[in-house]
């Protein structure tokens, strides 16, 4: 399986009245965007363009996603259009620009993004993208997951809409994600356990549209996540959720790809979800060492998770299963445990098998300065004691609280330090 | 910068050459003429200092009279208006090093100066201490204290010069148990794949998380007769009434509270508030009842199926709770059962 990615590099953007790329601009027509996203669960919607440097601060942040255009195929197959084959042919990315969802209805974890200051420290690449955000409130009598469920579908179409705009452009630069299966004998067989994080509707992540909530583990083509098969639509639990935009470049998944052929032989992914019972935890773990030694055939293992707390318990689980088969795990974990308290521990789970683990990063408590602008009407929340943050002012917050900024799925080269 | 660095340093009965074992129990006094020490610290800092004073306490007065003893202290202190503090080096002397350890921690945190103290590891001052202060390590022998009180020195001028110290093997104190971010250079991607080539291997690799601790926890003994248990009802989902009385966090708490579940025949919508950030609330705020069973317990007692529901839940928030934090919880709610005369407990999470 072959995907070429067409990046569309775009250095500016900014209102007209139609849509086009020209000299790295993207001109968008405001009116036509708006009639393309149009749903009857939002009102008030509203497109607006940050830049970064711009003193603006994005209050209560849903999705980011990056514009992607498949052009032979179905884009966000299962949630904009019908459903279709990803992972081959030819995507168009614009790169150096995002859609972001700016929420009007107040979650019990919120999220914010500056465009400037402290906070882009901690989003790696996102920190150059010009941010096209859409604000929308919902229709009266719209009901929370309903009106959610319609931000995660308006920002994913003008995500599209925009990437469409390429269609004819001479693309920046190529790239090619391929499995090659020739010259591998001599190479350590290595999969990769791409653990979700999905409890329930709206508090997951979408695979060619179908909610993860109930899903078992199954083995998947790496290019189908680059290429737009798995969309964020996590409103409850956002802060240990990534934005589809870390799907669409998911780190440790290219990282892989890079190495495949080289010092390695990676032979497959297995994402397997996150559920709530215990039974369940259980079953998805044997399932997912039982692919990754019997199915992948493979000689080590590299586990991420997304979520918070209870998911380390089926990183531990799948860790366990592993070793047991032989299959000796590598486990890379943000560490939760490290704010506002002194603690030797870093991990809530203690199985021996877990003797080899990399820090993603921790907690931590930054100042976020007050900045000119804010764009959004709803406040966000304090993570820890769920108080409204007034956006408008300057505020203490941890680097979880940024959109983007706490992902699991090795972005950066982010560790911590035990001091 | 050039101005006269002010250091006041702390020291016990012995090191104040008042007298060993015997002068203990002496009480607090204050020193303005140069000891031996304090010539030490001041040629150790390296620019123009000077210790105004040495404030010598004996081991037994400050650990018998600390609620006197250690505001007499820090007023003394506060009135020679240091730019930092020193005391010690405690090396093995626990009480030395407790007294060390408390007075730091309440300089740093009244003053914000630079407060240093230097001990042994198996001082339990170490522990008291570690996590607010950078404790300078030591052997437990004063023949080192030249050496010692250099490293101090060198600690406070780290303070001073507004910079951060290194790592804990680094640079010598006890490591305290913080974290901070850090970038290290290499993708994340890769150094993960690195070390999982060198388990593979069988090469030396150093993990970036530490394990905590096991622990085998067996549960308690089946009840044998219902008919006479009182049962108490206990969650980890975050319960509590509305307004949040307690001002309970989201995560991570190291209490829990018992609130009153009897005053009718179930838990009312409305009167309940949920502090727990690792679920959809709005389920359990609809119907508290489905978190914790009141409804069922208060029809059950009725029947008789059970002897009692105890009047109270017991309530907390179980979201990256440490180890430590849920030890901690656990403790206080087994003392809380057993000084109500409960037979058995129902733990609901979520």
């Amino acid at each position: 399986m072959r995907l070429t990615k067409q990046y569309i590099d775009i250095k500016d953007v900014l209102f007209d009245s139609k849509t086009f790329i020209e000299d790295h601009v993207l001109h968008i027509n405001k009116e036509e965007l708006l009639e393309y996203i149009d749903d009857y669960r939002l009102r008030d919607v509203k497109i607006r363009i940050a830049h970064p440097g711009d003193s603006c601060r994005l209050s209560n942040v849903g999705d980011i996603v990056q514009p992607q255009y498949k052009v032979d195929g179905m884009t966000f197959p299962g949630v904009v259009d019908e459903i279709g084959s990803l992972g081959f042919g030819k995507t168009i990315f614009l790169r150096g620009v995002v859609v972001t969802e700016i929420l009007e209805m107040p979650t019990s974890i919120g999220q914010f993004y500056d465009m400037t200051g402290p906070a882009l420290e901690y989003v790696d690449s996102l920190a150059d993208c010009i941010h096209v955000t859409i604000d929308a409130h919902p229709t009266e009598g719209v009901a929370k997951n309903d009106y959610f469920n319609a931000m995660c579908i308006a920002s994913k179409k003008a995500a599209k809409y925009l990437a469409e705009a390429a269609r004819d452009s001479v693309p920046d630069e190529e790239e090619e994600f391929t499995m090659k299966r020739d010259n591998l004998a001599e190479l350590p067989r290595i999969a990769y356990v791409f653990q979700i994080f999905c409890h329930a509707p709206l508090t997951d992540s979408m695979y060619y549209g179908a909610d993860g909530s109930m899903m078992m583990p199954i083995i998947i083509h790496p290019n189908e996540v680059l290429d737009g098969g798995l969309v964020c639509r996590n409103y409850y639990q956002a802060n240990n959720a990534d934005p589809t935009y870390w799907y669409q470049n998911h780190p440790m998944l290219q990282g892989l790809l890079k190495r495949h052929g080289k010092d390695i032989n990676f032979v497959g992914c297995v994402m397997s979800n996150t559920p709530h019972e215990v039974k369940d935890k259980m079953r998805n773990a044997m399932m997912a060492a039982n692919l990754i030694k019997h199915e992948l055939k493979a000689e080590g293992v590299i586990i991420t998770k997304e979520g918070g707390g209870h998911p380390q318990i089926d990183t531990a689980l799948i860790c366990d299963n592993c070793t047991a088969l032989g299959v000796p795990p590598v486990l890379a974990l943000k560490e939760f445990l490290s704010m506002s308290n002194a603690s030797d521990e870093h991990v809530i789970f203690s199985t021996a098998n877990a003797d080899a683990m990399v820090s993603t990063g921790c907690r931590e408590t930054v100042l976020f300065p007050k900045l000119d602008e804010v764009i959004g009407d709803t406040p966000f929340n304090d993570i820890t004691f769920a108080f409204d943050i007034d956006p408008t002012n300057e505020f203490f917050h941890e680097p979880e609280g940024i959109r983007g900024a706490f992902s699991q799925l090795g972005v950066g080269d982010f560790s911590s330090e035990k001091i | 910068m050039n101005q006269l660095l002010r250091i006041v340093h702390y020291v016990n009965q012995f090191y104040g050459q008042i007298g060993g074992e015997t002068a203990a129990g002496t009480g607090i006094s204050i020193r303005e003429e140069k000891g031996g020490l304090a010539e030490e610290i001041e040629a150790k800092i390296d620019r123009p200092a000077k210790v105004v004073a040495t404030i010598v306490c004996g081991d037994d007065y400050f650990a018998e009279n600390v609620e006197i003893a250690l505001p007499e202290i820090m007023k003394i202190i506060k009135s020679y208006e240091p730019d930092v503090f020193f005391a010690g080096p405690a090396y093995a002397a626990g009480r030395y090093g407790m007294a060390c350890a408390a007075i730091c921690t309440e300089v740093k945190k009244e003053l914000g100066i630079p407060a240093i103290t230097a001990m042994n590891e198996i001082n339990p001052g170490v522990d008291f201490g570690k996590k607010e202060l950078f404790i300078v390590k030591t052997g437990t022998n004063a023949r080192t204290m030249k050496t010692d009180l250099g490293e101090m020195a060198r600690f406070a001028k780290i303070m001073l010069g507004g910079k951060k110290l290194g790592l804990p093997d680094e640079e010598g104190y006890f490591k305290r148990g913080w974290n901070r971010s850090i970038r290290t250079g290499i993708p994340t991607p890769d150094r993960t794949i690195n070390m999982l080539l060198a388990k593979m291997k069988g090469d030396d690799f150093v993990s970036e998380i530490e394990l905590p601790e096991n622990a085998d926890i067996q549960p308690a003994a089946a009840i044998k007769n219902l008919k006479d248990a009182t049962i108490v009802l206990c969650t980890d989902g975050g319960l509590y009434p509305e307004g949040n009385p307690d001002n309970m966090p989201c995560s991570n708490p190291d209490v829990f509270h018992p609130y009153s579940i009897k005053d009718g025949p179930e838990l009312v919508e409305g009167e309940w508030t949920v502090r727990h950030n690792g679920y959809d609330n709005s389920f359990v705020l609809a119907d508290p009842n489905r978190l914790v069973p009141a409804d069922a317990f208060i029809e059950l007692e009725k029947e008789n199926y059970i002897g009692k529901l105890h009047d109270k839940c017991l309530s907390t928030t179980g979201l990256i709770t440490t180890v430590a934090n849920s030890k901690k919880i656990g403790k206080a709610m087994v003392d809380y059962i057993k000084n109500h005369q409960i037979d058995a407990a129902i733990l609901t999470s979520t």
